[in-house]
């Protein structure tokens, strides 16, 4: 896709809500200061930065869409030049596709509820969509039929993002996100790990691993382990939107909720040794507070947020994958792309296996 | 049991034609069913959701341009009047196949555009969701599956490659009732400024957004020109129109549903015709103003070059520059005068026996 250096972009139309697209066919500079999501962002910056390391600035297509057959399609062919590839950036709601083109899909937020749903909806009703698809970037989904699916390709995370995260001690009752937000207000907050644990361990949450009940009940059952371990320190990332919210409250609620929901028999007092980070934690961060760190994400966590250096200073790196979801060599090597050689996947059927 | 002699026989499903207010599919639905019958070459059962409708309620509706009365006729009648169709007999759907799909061993089916699956952030959720579930089940069942245009045979090959084999294209045409031009002639030229028409309902698909931000460029709003909007309001157009500047509702008129020989007079005499759609499974609109002399100013996608040709003058649908400078193109007597006669014969090309013509092979000759 980047060997060739020529890349055509597409995006979500849903992303455009507050911009508008200046051409069908545009720079990324073109769309300078012009608001995305958070996740499309990321996704984008990585992209570019690809194309960059490969010596060249990828350009974007407004709705390939509608550029599907005979005079349209040969305008855009003209307008794009010696482009021969096409990545549509997808929310799961649809895949774009440019005929004649090599085209690739990149879904790159997964970690989000609603667009894991439309996924498995688009999935469901249009399976042969994929089926011509060249590539799959950063993930290993099992789409289309099995034998078809897009083979997966690695783009490797270059940069955590340098926000600095608060820290809110995990307590487990009722009003839980805004009682967490009163109390912590309350007790200033923490924008630092405490140090000297023997050993730590880092689960970034997603809004689609809040769902997965044989997930929340593994670290549930962490959390009550850890409890009563003073030695040892939890820290689990809350996703960072729930639904179409970014508030602080509602996405501590919605993993607070999930603890509850996932078996937590822990006391309501506030953990001395496990925090809901509202962000993001670099594994140097975290080695400062304990002995040694420890990485455990559920499969829809985004690996491509932060490079294979970054997760190879965790002591271990564990991903739990499902079975019915992912094709299982692909998503091997996949996560040794991106992960670092010797992350270990727990696979699990229906049923689920705890980490 | 089909029959041996005579005509092959055909059920058409005419469930569009209950439509009260007829545009798009019902006013498909109604093309292609006359489009049929004058060819005289099947012998016709109308059926609503397999369930045979009169043929007398079907010509009345055909007269009177509204469903009304034929769905009030239908639902009036007694249990004994309901009929099924017979399931030996092939059945057309002019749109979706809706409750009954999958029953009747020969069926086909008409996609007139892949938005909801392509361009889902334009239509609202439940319609998607609707559309979708039925038109992936007419794809494992539809023996035939009818495309309107290539572009939208092309969408469809794009999202599910196995149908390719059973795809057909089915081109509409236009048809004005004759007395439209005579009665037309004896009225005086409206009272407005000269004019562009934009015919479509007003949503975002339709693209009028860009039309709304080109007012202001430097080239239109020194053409001088009033734009008239012909058509119903549809998705999230309370949010649309709230944006509308006073300024630039000076230079819109917003005429909601109007009536067919309305619309004529409307498209008579306009100057040429503003279709910035962002897609279109045909757009029929154009056909509409070629067939009446206009020439069109079109957006350069989906199925619209292939319908308009050369009978239009073309602009990316994101950029008001290329528009503004398309219109002023456009909006020149002498480019009017040249495109005029090329708009006249390309809608010659699209004719009832063309639209007819592939329903005919595939029941004449199956999948």
């Amino acid at each position: 896709m980047l060997d060739e250096g020529a890349l055509a972009i597409s995006v979500p139309a849903p992303e455009w809500k507050s911009a508008r697209p200046p051409g069908s066919v545009f720079f990324r500079r073109d769309i300078a200061g012009q608001t995305f999501s958070a996740p499309l962002v990321r996704a984008l910056d990585l992209v570019a930065s690809a194309c960059a390391h490969a010596g060249f600035e990828p350009a974007f297509v407004a709705r390939p869409e509608i550029f599907a057959h005979g005079d349209s399609l040969a305008w855009l062919m003209a307008k794009l030049g010696p482009v021969r590839d096409h990545l549509s950036l997808s929310d799961g709601a649809t895949v774009k596709r440019i005929p004649g083109l090599r085209n690739h899909v990149f879904f790159y937020g997964l970690s989000r509820r609603a667009d894991a749903a439309a996924l498995d909806r688009l999935e469901r009703r249009f399976p042969e969509l994929f089926v011509t698809m060249f590539s799959q970037v950063n993930s290993a989904l099992r789409i289309g039929s099995r034998e078809e699916a897009p083979a997966p390709i690695a783009i490797e995370g270059a940069t955590l993002s340098p926000v600095t995260p608060t820290f809110y001690p995990i307590a487990l009752h009722a009003d839980s996100g805004t009682e967490t937000l009163r109390r912590e207000r309350r007790a200033g907050y923490r924008t630092q790990l405490p140090s000297g644990f023997d050993e730590l361990t880092f689960v970034p949450l997603t809004e689609a691993s809040l769902g997965d009940p044989d997930f929340m009940r593994s670290i549930a059952s962490m959390y009550d382990a850890h409890y009563f371990a003073p030695e040892r320190a939890l820290v689990l990332r809350v996703p960072e939107t729930i639904g179409a919210s970014s508030e602080p409250e509602d996405r501590l609620e919605a993993c607070i909720n999930a603890l509850w929901e996932g078996g937590s028999r822990a006391p309501q007092a506030p953990a001395r040794n496990a925090w809901l980070a509202s962000e993001d934690v670099s594994a140097t961060a975290l080695a400062g507070a304990a002995s040694a760190a420890n990485f455990l994400a559920h499969d829809t966590y985004d690996f491509w947020r932060a490079p294979p250096a970054d997760y190879r200073r965790f002591r271990s790196r564990k991903v739990v994958a499902r079975r019915g979801r992912n094709l299982k060599d692909e998503f091997d090597h996949l996560i040794e792309a991106l992960c670092g050689a010797g992350t270990e996947i727990l696979w699990r059927d229906v049923a689920g296996v705890a980490p | 049991m089909t029959a041996l002699i005579g005509r092959p026989r055909l059920t058409l499903d005419i469930g569009p034609l209950f439509a009260g207010r007829w545009t798009g599919i019902p006013v498909f639905t109604r093309r292609l069913a006359q489009a049929l019958l004058s060819q005289g070459e099947l012998d016709i059962t109308f059926a609503k959701d397999l369930v045979r409708v009169p043929e007398n309620l079907v010509r009345h509706a055909f007269q009177t341009g509204t469903g009304r009365y034929m769905r009030d006729a239908s639902c009036a009648g007694d249990d004994t009047q309901f009929e099924a169709v017979d399931p030996y007999v092939p059945v057309f759907y002019p749109g979706d196949k809706g409750r009954c799909s999958g029953q009747i061993p020969r069926e086909a089916s008409t996609v007139h555009d892949l938005t909801k699956l392509f361009m889902p952030d334009l239509h609202d959720e439940t319609s998607v969701s609707r559309h979708l579930d039925h038109l992936a089940a007419e794809l494992r069942t539809d023996e035939a599956v009818f495309c309107v245009s290539q572009a939208t045979r092309a969408a469809l090959i794009e999202a599910a490659p196995s149908v390719t084999s059973r795809v057909r294209l089915i081109p509409q045409y236009v048809d004005w009732p004759g007395s439209f031009a005579m009665v037309e002639r004896n009225l005086s030229t409206p009272p407005v400024r000269p004019y562009a028409l934009v015919i479509g309902t007003i949503e975002p698909r339709k693209n009028l957004q860009l039309l709304f931000d080109a007012l202001d460029h430097p080239l239109v709003a020194s053409s001088g020109l009033l734009f008239i909007v012909l058509g119903k309001e549809g998705f999230l157009v309370e949010e649309f129109l709230s944006k509308l500047t006073a300024a630039q509702r000076e230079r819109v008129i917003f005429s909601g549903f109007v009536s067919e020989f309305i619309k004529y007079r409307l498209i008579r005499n306009a100057r040429f015709l503003v279709f910035p759609s962002l897609c279109e499974g045909f757009g029929i609109p154009a056909l509409e103003a070629m067939s009446l002399g206009k020439p069109v100013l079109a957006s350069r996608s989906s199925s619209l070059p292939e319908v308009i040709g050369d009978a239009g003058v073309y602009f990316d649908p994101f950029s008001v520059d290329e528009f503004a400078s398309a219109l002023t193109e456009i909006a020149n007597p002498r480019r009017i005068a040249e495109l005029a006669p090329r708009a006249i014969r390309r809608n010659a090309e699209f004719t009832p026996e063309r639209m007819a013509a592939p329903v005919l092979k595939w029941v004449k000759k199956g999948g």
